[in-house]
C-alpha cells in the first residue's frame, strides 16, 4: 500500500496526517491519481483502511469505520499557490468526506452526505444554511451563500456516479439544469464578476480560495499570466470514472464574499464525449477570457454562453484566478517550517516510495506513473521520500 | 370518500429484508382477477383473487436476471421496472415484464389435467418394452393439482442504449411501445428481432441534453395516440398517423409557472414522474413531485384540476434535494370510473383524491397500523403545532418509507400499495364482496 500525498512546488502536504488530525489513520492504497496543473500538486484516490486502533477516533467518526474500507475517490482538489487545500473531497460509494482546512489548516469534516435516502441536517458550525426556499427577500449574501451551497451540493451530486451500475440519467439531468440555472443567475447579477474581482485586489484575504479547474491538463507559462489549475481526465477510462475523478471543488468562504464555483464537464456524465472536441471549445474559451483580463468577466460569461452550442457545455465556465502574490499564512508557515520540501518531488512519488515502517509497502503509485503523468511538470531535483519524515510530521500534527 | 379496509396483507413475516425484496412495480389485469409485482430482485409474483375476495400468490417466477455490459463495464440491474398485461385472449396470461434493458413476454398458463396412458411409455416416462404391447389404448385426461408454469414467449433486447423506464400495450393488442430516457420505440408483440424507433430526443451533442423521457403510454383506445411525459415539466401527445417520427408533438401539455415563484427547484420538481390516461380517455392524470394534475385532453395551456399531495414539503425542497428524495419518482392511479385518483407520498402515506367532492384523504400502508379487517384512520400532516393528537408533524416524517407504486382494480374498489418490500391490498369497507356501493365520505375535512 502506498500513501498518497499532495505535493505542492512549495510545500510537501502529506494526506494522511490530515486525517490524522480526526484521528483516522489511513493507509491508502491509491486507485487513481490526479495531477494539479503544472505539476504542483498530486493528489490522489485511495482505499482508506483505517488504523484506528492506533489512533483515537473521534466519536463522530467512529460509527462510519466499515465505510472507511472503501475506495475513496478524489472528488475535489481545490489548490492555490502556495496555500494549503481549501477544501478536499473524498467520496467513498456511500459518504462523501469533505475536508476543508480552516485557518489552522485542521481539515474537518465539512460534509457528510450519503447517497441514498437519509435525511440530514446539513449545517456547519459557521454557516446558517437555511432549508427555506432560495426565492424571496433574504439578506442578500445569506442568499448567496445559499446559493453557492446549493451549486456545491449540486456539483457534488453530479460527481458521485463513480459506481458499478449507470448512473440515472433524469437525475444527472436535472441536477445539470439545476447548476446551469445558478450559473445563470449568478452571471445576471454580477457574482461572478464580483468574485473574480476580488481575486485580482492586492489586499485580498489569504484564507479559503478558489481555485478554477478545467477540465484538461492546460500549460501555461507561470506568474505571467493568470494561473489556472486543471486536471487531466482520463481519456481511457470507463465513463464513471471520468466523471468521478473530474476536479470540482468549491469552497465555502466563511466571509461575505461570494464564491467562485469550479467548473465541470456535465457531458461526461452522459456519455462520453469527445475530449478533443471539447479541448478546443475549453480552448477558445480560455482565450476569450484570458483576452479579456480584466474586462467585465460577465461580458465574457455571456459570451461563452451565447456561443456555439458546443461550448455549453463547458456552461459554468472556466475562471481565471489572478493570483496576487501567495499571502503567507503564518500558521502554516511555523507548521512546516522544519520541512524541506525539497526531499518531495513528483517523480518520486510517481515513481513509488520507500516505505515507511508505520504504513506497510507501498507499491501502487509505480503502476500508476505511466499513464497519469501530466504533460506540464515541473521536474524538482530528484529526493528521496523519507517517510519517515512524514510520521515526524504526523506526531507533531496530532500532538498539536 | 372510500373507507380502505385491508383484506390481504402480503407483507414479509420477517422486519429484516433484503434490498432485492423492495417491490418496484404493481399492476392489476384488466379484469382485476390477477395482481403482479415485480421486486428489484428481477422476480415476478402473480396474484390471484380468491373468491372470498382475497389475493393470493398464483405465480412466482424469476423474470430477470442481473447482466454486465461488457462494452461499458457497467452492470445492468435486474430490477423489474414495469410490468403490462396484455388483454387477454386465451386462457393463458401474458404479459410484459421490463428491466433496464430488455422487455420480456411472458407467458403464464395453469395446467390441471394430465394425459395418462400412452401406448410407447409408462406413467413415468420410461420406454415401454415393445413386447408387452399388446394392446392400444386412447390416453385420457385425469385431473391433477394445479400447476402454474410461467415461460418466457419472447425476449425484446438490445433496442434500448438507455434505461427502459415504461413500456405501454397498444390498443390495437399488437403492438407496443417501450420508452427509455431518450427515445421511444415501436414493437410487434411477434417480432424481437426489430423495433421502429418513434420518438427521439437525443440532442446531436449530449452536452445540450436538458431533457428527459420519464413516462410513456398508448391511448386507452386510440391505437395511434400516445403520450410522453419528460423531466422538464410538459406532456407530449403524439399522433402516430402524421409522421414516423413524432418528435413533434401533437399537443403539449405544460402549465406556465408563475415567474415570480420561481425557485431553483421548480424545475426538478415539475418533473413528471408519472402519466395515465383516464380509463374513459378522456383525460390525462400526470404526477410531479408536490402535485397531481388531471388534464383535459382537449386543454393544453393548464390543468383541469390541481391537487396538492404533500404541500408542506415546498419549504424543504433543499433538504429534500440533499437527500436525493426529490427525485423519486411516485406513481398515481385512476379507479375504474375515473372519479377518485390515487397516488403515494412519504412517511408509508398514500393519497386519494375524490374529483367530485373535491375531499381528499391521506392513509397509511404500515404493518403497525394495517390490521386485518380494520378500518384505515386517515392521517393529517400538520406544519405548526398540532392540532389533534393524531396529527403528525412535517419533521417526524420518515422520508424512507415512501410509497412510489400504487395500483387501483380497474373495475372494483381495490386499491394494491407496495411499501418497499410490503404489498398491502385494500378494498373498500362499503362494499366487502364486491359489489359497488355509494361510498361514504370519511376524509378528513376538506382544507
Amino acid at each position: 500500500m502506498a500513501s498518497i500525498f499532495v505535493v505542492s512546488a512549495e510545500r510537501f502536504i502529506p494526506l494522511f496526517p490530515r486525517l490524522a488530525c480526526q484521528g483516522v489513520l489511513a493507509h491508502f492504497l491509491p486507485t487513481s491519481v490526479r495531477w494539479g496543473r503544472g505539476g504542483e500538486s498530486v493528489g490522489g484516490a485511495c482505499v482508506i483502511r483505517a488504523l484506528w486502533m492506533n489512533y483515537p477516533l473521534p466519536p463522530s467518526l467512529a460509527g462510519m469505520s466499515p465505510m472507511l474500507q472503501a475506495p475513496v475517490t478524489l472528488v475535489g482538489w481545490p489548490r492555490r499557490q502556495g496555500v494549503l487545500v481549501s477544501v478536499l473531497w473524498l467520496s467513498t460509494l456511500d459518504f462523501l468526506f469533505g475536508f476543508q482546512s480552516r485557518n489552522n489548516y485542521h481539515f474537518k469534516k465539512m460534509l457528510n452526505m450519503f447517497s441514498k435516502g437519509t435525511k440530514r441536517k446539513f449545517s456547519d458550525g459557521d454557516e446558517e444554511i437555511s432549508d427555506e426556499s432560495l426565492v424571496g427577500a433574504r439578506v442578500a449574501s445569506s442568499y448567496s451563500l445559499q446559493r453557492q451551497s446549493l451549486l456545491d451540493m449540486s456539483l457534488i451530486k453530479l460527481q458521485l456516479c463513480h459506481m458499478l451500475v449507470e448512473p440515472n440519467l433524469c437525475r444527472s439531468v436535472l441536477i445539470a439544469n439545476t447548476v446551469r440555472q445558478i450559473q445563470e443567475e449568478m452571471t445576471h447579477d454580477g457574482s461572478w464578476h464580483m468574485v473574480t474581482e476580488a481575486f485580482c485586489g492586492p489586499g485580498q484575504s489569504p484564507s479559503e480560495r478558489l481555485v478554477a479547474t478545467e477540465v484538461l491538463c492546460r500549460s501555461r507559462e507561470q506568474d505571467a499570466e493568470p494561473k489556472l489549475f486543471s486536471v487531466i481526465s482520463y481519456e481511457g477510462c470507463r465513463e464513471e470514472e471520468v466523471v468521478a475523478d473530474e476536479t470540482l471543488c468549491s469552497v465555502s468562504v466563511s466571509d461575505t464574499v461570494s464564491n467562485v464555483c469550479l467548473a465541470g464537464r456535465i457531458g461526461q456524465c452522459w456519455e462520453k464525449s469527445e475530449l478533443s472536441g471539447v479541448e478546443r471549445d475549453e480552448e477558445a474559451l480560455e482565450d476569450s477570457r484570458l483576452g479579456s483580463g480584466e474586462d467585465e468577466e460577465i461580458d465574457t460569461e455571456d459570451g461563452a454562453s451565447t456561443e456555439s452550442p458546443k461550448t455549453t457545455g463547458q456552461v459554468f465556465g472556466t475562471f481565471e484566478i489572478k493570483n496576487s502574490s501567495p499571502a503567507p499564512d503564518s500558521a502554516l508557515e511555523e507548521l512546516f517550517s522544519d520541512v524541506d520540501t525539497s526531499y518531495y518531488d513528483l517523480d518520486t512519488m510517481l515513481t513509488g516510495m520507500q516505505s515507511a515502517p508505520k504504513m506497510g509497502p507501498y507499491d501502487i503509485l509505480d503502476s500508476l506513473a505511466p499513464s497519469h503523468s501530466s504533460p506540464s511538470i515541473v521536474s524538482t531535483p530528484k529526493c528521496r521520500s523519507d517517510l519517515n519524515e512524514l510520521d515526524h510530521i504526523m506526531e507533531i500534527i496530532v500532538g498539536s | 370518500m372510500l373507507s380502505p379496509v385491508l383484506c390481504s396483507d402480503l407483507a414479509a413475516l420477517e422486519p429484516e429484508y433484503t434490498e432485492a425484496d423492495v417491490i418496484s412495480t404493481v399492476e392489476f389485469n384488466q379484469t382485476g382477477e390477477f395482481l403482479a409485482t415485480g421486486d428489484k430482485g428481477g422476480r415476478v409474483v402473480i396474484f390471484q383473487r380468491e373468491p372470498q375476495g382475497e389475493y393470493n400468490v398464483y405465480s412466482t417466477f424469476q423474470s430477470h436476471e442481473p447482466e454486465f455490459d461488457y462494452l461499458k463495464s457497467l452492470e445492468i440491474e435486474e430490477k423489474i421496472n414495469k410490468i403490462r398485461w396484455l388483454p387477454p385472449h386465451n386462457p393463458a396470461h401474458f404479459l410484459l415484464t421490463t428491466n433496464d434493458k430488455t422487455v420480456k413476454l411472458w407467458k403464464v398458463s395453469e395446467r390441471d389435467k394430465r394425459a395418462e396412458g400412452y401406448n410407447l411409455r409408462d406413467e413415468e416416462g420410461r420406454l415401454k418394452d415393445l413386447s408387452t404391447i399388446t394392446t392400444l389404448q386412447v390416453p385420457v385426461l385425469r385431473p391433477m393439482d394445479l400447476l402454474v408454469e410461467a415461460s418466457p414467449r419472447r425476449v425484446f433486447a438490445n433496442a434500448h442504449a438507455y434505461h427502459i423506464n415504461s413500456i405501454s400495450v397498444n390498443s390495437d393488442c399488437e403492438t407496443y411501445l417501450s420508452a427509455d430516457d431518450l427515445r421511444i420505440n415501436l414493437w410487434h408483440l411477434n417480432i424481437t428481432d426489430r423495433s421502429f424507433n418513434i420518438v427521439d430526443l437525443k440532442p446531436e451533442n449530449m452536452e445540450d441534453l436538458s431533457e428527459v423521457i420519464t413516462v410513456a403510454e398508448f391511448h386507452p383506445h386510440h391505437c395511434h395516440l400516445l403520450a410522453f411525459s419528460s423531466s422538464t415539466g410538459t406532456t407530449r401527445l403524439c399522433d402516430m398517423r402524421a409522421r414516423a417520427l413524432c418528435d413533434q408533438h401533437a399537443k403539449l401539455f405544460e402549465e406556465a409557472v408563475d415567474p415570480s415563484r420561481r425557485s431553483f427547484f421548480s424545475e426538478i420538481v415539475s418533473s413528471v414522474s408519472d402519466v395515465k390516461f383516464s380509463h374513459s380517455g378522456r383525460y390525462l392524470l400526470t404526477r410531479d413531485y408536490l402535485t397531481v394534475k388531471v388534464w383535459d385532453l382537449n386543454m393544453e395551456n393548464k390543468p383541469l384540476e390541481t391537487y396538492q399531495v404533500h404541500d408542506y414539503l415546498r419549504t424543504k425542497l433543499c433538504s429534500l434535494y440533499e437527500s436525493d428524495c426529490i427525485f423519486d419518482k411516485f406513481e398515481c392511479a385512476w379507479n375504474g370510473t375515473d372519479s377518485v385518483i390515487m397516488t403515494g407520498a412519504y412517511n408509508n402515506y398514500f393519497r386519494m383524491f375524490d374529483r367530485a367532492s373535491l375531499r381528499d384523504v391521506t392513509l397509511e400502508a404500515s404493518r403497525e397500523v394495517c390490521k386485518r379487517r380494520a378500518v384505515l384512520q386517515p392521517r393529517r400532516v400538520c406544519v405548526g403545532k398540532k392540532r389533534k393528537e393524531t396529527d403528525v408533524s412535517v419533521d417526524s416524517l420518515d422520508f424512507r418509507k415512501k410509497i412510489l407504486h400504487t395500483a387501483w382494480h380497474p373495475k372494483e374498489n381495490i386499491i394494491a400499495i407496495a411499501a418497499s418490500n410490503n404489498l398491502y391490498i385494500f378494498q373498500d369497507r362499503m362494499a366487502p364482496n364486491g359489489h359497488h356501493n355509494t361510498p361514504e365520505i370519511q376524509s378528513a375535512p376538506p382544507k
